[in-house]
């Protein structure tokens, strides 16, 4: 048994000190600025917040695509859509598509946006490129799910083979592993001769 | 010393003359499509410039293994004053070997007779048109049929050499002139710089009537 008489002041300075740490922390989780990595924090508030993640798209069992990302924003404003939760991924490393198991290309971007419900994608600044170092340039990428089609509404310029390609339009039939240029499409293809 | 720098320019010299030249292609499409394999399609309209050479056609395929180039429908190539139309067309870039086929290849190149001579049309037509570009020559196969200057010919194949100035018409050759003289060969070779012709085995019907 512990004696009160004998511990009375040491209980009441350990109570005091639990009661100071504790208002402490209370008073700084209450007080502190919250830091966002990119825009200001009363314009967007956020369901949560990840750091350091892959994000993974899959489709009838396959993986489909992977982005590596350092930031995931969930923003609380999006959560109704008629697309379902919206996660914003930010910082992001590098992203890949996949074809049976294999790297059909990687791409990297300013920013994408996740949609849960839909499982699609919109892939902002994009630029991708293949194993053979061919590569493309367009603002907006859309990938849909349902028919497993990236889009691009926006002009695309890029590089295939010894081909400097530029179009109004993109289409990627990942299935088919097909690329679709459309509207005023124009190629510079580059002969080699001794 | 002295004799490395020499070494070393005359080993630059040699690499110069092995240096890879580029030349571009310029395509424009409505559409086109990458496939797997380095495959293309082209659809909607396409046309194509190679070096003073313009082709369009309705659709197109490019095979980047082979680099070889198919257009299809309404195929119509020229180069200056030169005119082909054929139903396709088939080139291997890297050799610039082109054959026109697919149905009646009609074709119209200018010639000169003579250095100071106006250029004079050569209309032709036949099954198919096979071109050499870097050795300049011409081959059209199947029920050939060509107008030049006061002739008309008729032939199996008909070869011209560009740098030997040189129509070659081989198999079942009839030349009727428009004078109304005709004659038929086995093979005749008409000197296209100086009007000349000489004909090999000519069939008994062989028939000549000089102008009056």
């Amino acid at each position: 048994m512990i004696s009160w008489s004998k511990n009375k002041w040491k209980i009441i300075v350990l109570i005091l000190l639990v009661f100071a740490i504790g208002g402490g922390i209370f008073w700084y989780f209450q007080t502190r600025d919250i830091i966002l990595p990119i825009g200001e924090e009363e314009e967007i508030s956020f369901h949560f917040r990840l750091a350091g993640n892959e994000v993974v798209g899959w489709s009838r069992g396959e993986m489909v695509w992977r982005i590596k990302v350092q930031t995931i924003l969930d923003p609380e404003r999006e959560r109704s859509g008629e697309m379902g939760e919206k996660l914003i991924l930010q910082d992001v490393e590098e992203g890949f598509f996949y074809r049976e198991g294999e790297i059909f290309f990687t791409f990297t971007v300013e920013e994408a946006h996740y949609h849960t419900r839909s499982e699609d994608l919109n892939l902002f600044g994009f630029r991708m490129e293949t194993p053979e170092g061919d590569w493309m340039e367009t603002s907006e990428m859309v990938y849909t799910k349902t028919d497993d089609i990236l889009r691009s509404p926006g002009k695309v310029i890029g590089k295939v083979g010894k081909t400097d390609i530029e179009a109004e339009r993109m289409t990627v039939l990942l299935e088919e592993e097909e690329i679709i240029f459309e509207g005023g499409v124009k190629m510079i293809h580059q002969l080699e001769v001794e | 010393m002295q004799k490395k720098i020499i070494c070393f320019f005359l080993l630059i010299l040699l690499l110069a003359g092995t240096v890879t030249a580029e030349r571009r292609v310029f395509i424009t499409a409505e559409t086109t499509r990458y496939l797997r394999d380095e495959v293309i399609r082209f659809e909607d309209g396409v046309e194509i410039r190679y070096e003073d050479m313009v082709v369009t056609a309705l659709t197109g395929e490019y095979l980047g293994e082979k680099e070889e180039l198919t257009l299809k429908e309404n195929v119509e190539a020229v180069q200056e004053k030169n005119r082909i139309k054929s139903p396709e067309m088939w080139m291997d870039l890297e050799e610039e070997h082109i054959i026109f086929r697919g149905g009646r290849v009609e074709s119209l190149f200018y010639f000169q007779q003579g250095e100071e001579e106006e250029e004079l049309p050569v209309e032709m037509w036949s099954d198919t048109l096979e071109i050499w570009q870097q050795r300049g020559e011409m081959l059209a196969k199947g029920d050939v049929k060509a107008y030049y200057d006061d002739m008309d010919m008729e032939a199996d194949e008909v070869l011209i050499e560009e740098e030997k100035d040189l129509l070659t018409a081989t198999g079942n050759v009839y030349v009727l002139r428009d004078d109304g003289s005709w004659f038929r060969a086995e093979k005749v070779e008409y000197n296209i710089e100086d009007g000349t012709f000489v004909a090999f085995k000519m069939e008994s019907e062989f028939e000549l009537r000089e102008n009056p």
